[in-house]
């Protein structure tokens, strides 16, 4: 009875995958044939808000508050900590997602892919992905992240500076892109 | 009207249908887009109207009809692979780079799930029993190549437009169905024929009405998307994939700090 139920199961499985890999993604932004998407919407956004954001998550705040605020102060501050913290990663992640989507945008409008390459992108993605959530549940633990934050974000927003010296093709270069 | 009634009639609705979508094939010129779709199209119509003839002359039960019903049945299952290459170029053949790179996948796929069916057919000595296996281990490969097809198109961020969303969709659904009532049969499940053939009729009417919906506007223009060089490939992969991984390594950083 075990593999008729496992046929089963497997065949309902297959048939709901394939209506949600139809369904159209939600923000449209995939690209229609022979239209390639305007250039700026792959750039870093979040990362030229760094130095505002790193000023804003310093823990070394909270050993004037320790001193100075009450107990339901600090609770509160510290709150606010995490979530603006989370926000901001998240944002990193979407700088991230972007640098991700010109990488298979590159792919897809080239007449030939390297098989090595693209295993890399997709593996690197996979990696970011974990190694996020893993850093934003040591966030959440309140652990400091201000000097890491900041070499990320520079990474991130000195990107859009290399692909501009990079020889990007015509349709994606037309115009300026370092944010 | 006893389960078997139920079936015929049903067998007689679906039969006009059939004729309906292949016919607005035909009028949309899908020959033209989709070849072996179109071909597909006009077999299922001319053997289903064969075994409806038979089924006529000689009832359900007969022997005659079974016969002619399993040997027609490979004719659909060759016909629905072909179709489903036909998607997959289409879907794919315009960005020049990925239909290379996505063939062998697709090959890939297929030929696993070909070979698990020479495996699992290999003892089997009862046409009709080994006919039902190899069908169920081929829409296996049908809808795991479409799964690859789909996947490769979601991660690269194409769209699957109208009609082969639809048309792809309807090659789905049935062939989940064919393994879900293969299964029965094989695994003798103890579910009537009347009533797997009744299933099988409902199933079959409604992959007609999505592909009869998938083909009832007109077929779009096809632009040809306008590809980079090589050479800007090579480069641009580059930049992008040493910046995410020194993007990974500052979130390791940032974990062990």
């Amino acid at each position: 009875m075990t593999e008729p139920a496992l046929y089963i199961a497997l065949a309902i499985l297959v048939a709901a995958a394939l209506v949600l890999l139809l369904r159209r993604p939600r923000t449209g932004s995939a690209p229609r044939l022979g239209r390639p998407p305007a250039p700026p919407e792959f750039f870093p956004v979040h990362c030229r808000y760094f130095p505002q954001m790193r000023h804003a998550l310093l823990w070394d705040d909270a050993a004037y508050l320790a001193g100075r605020g009450s107990p339901d102060v600090q609770r509160r501050w510290r709150k606010a900590m995490r979530r603006a913290g989370r926000l901001y990663l998240a944002g990193l992640r979407e700088d991230f997602s972007r640098l991700n989507r010109l990488g298979r945008l590159v792919s897809l409008y080239s007449p030939e892919l390297r098989a090595k390459q693209e295993t890399e992108l997709a593996w690197l993605n996979l990696r970011f992905q974990f190694l996020y959530g893993i850093g934003l549940s040591r966030f959440l633990m309140g652990q400091p992240a201000g000097d890491c934050l900041d070499q990320m974000a520079s990474l991130i927003g000195s990107l859009g500076r290399r692909l501009e010296q990079a020889a990007l093709p015509p349709e994606l270069s037309s115009r300026a892109i370092t944010p | 009207m006893d389960l078997q009634g139920w079936s015929e009639l049903a067998a007689a609705v679906v039969w006009p249908a059939e004729w309906l979508v292949c016919g607005l094939a035909l009028v949309r010129r899908l020959w033209r887009y989709l070849p072996y779709f179109a071909i597909y199209l006009v077999l299922m119509v001319l053997t289903n109207t064969g075994r409806w003839a038979v089924m006529i002359a000689t009832g359900t039960g007969s022997r005659t009809y079974s016969w002619v019903y399993w040997m027609t049945q490979p004719v659909h299952i060759l016909a629905r692979g072909a179709a489903l290459a036909d998607v997959c170029r289409v879907a794919l053949s315009p960005y020049s780079g990925l239909w290379r790179f996505a063939r062998p996948l697709l090959m890939l796929a297929a030929t696993l799930m070909l070979g698990l069916a020479a495996v699992y057919t290999g003892g089997s000595h009862w046409l009709v029993s080994y006919l039902v296996f190899l069908e169920r281990e081929l829409e296996f490969a049908v809808v795991i190549s479409l799964l690859v097809l789909l996947a490769l198109s979601r991660y690269y961020g194409m769209i699957v437009e109208p009609p082969l969303d639809g048309i792809a969709l309807g090659l789905g659904f049935y062939s989940s169905f064919l393994i879900i009532r293969d299964t029965i049969i094989l695994e003798v499940l103890n579910v009537p024929w009347p009533i797997l053939s009744l299933a099988s009729t409902i199933a079959y009417a409604a992959t007609l009405g999505i592909w009869g919906f998938a083909l009832w506007g007109a077929l779009p223009e096809r632009a040809r998307p306008v590809l980079s060089t090589v050479e800007s490939y090579e480069l641009n992969t580059r930049v992008v994939s040493d910046r995410m991984r020194e993007l990974n390594d500052r979130m390791l950083k940032l974990m062990r700090s």
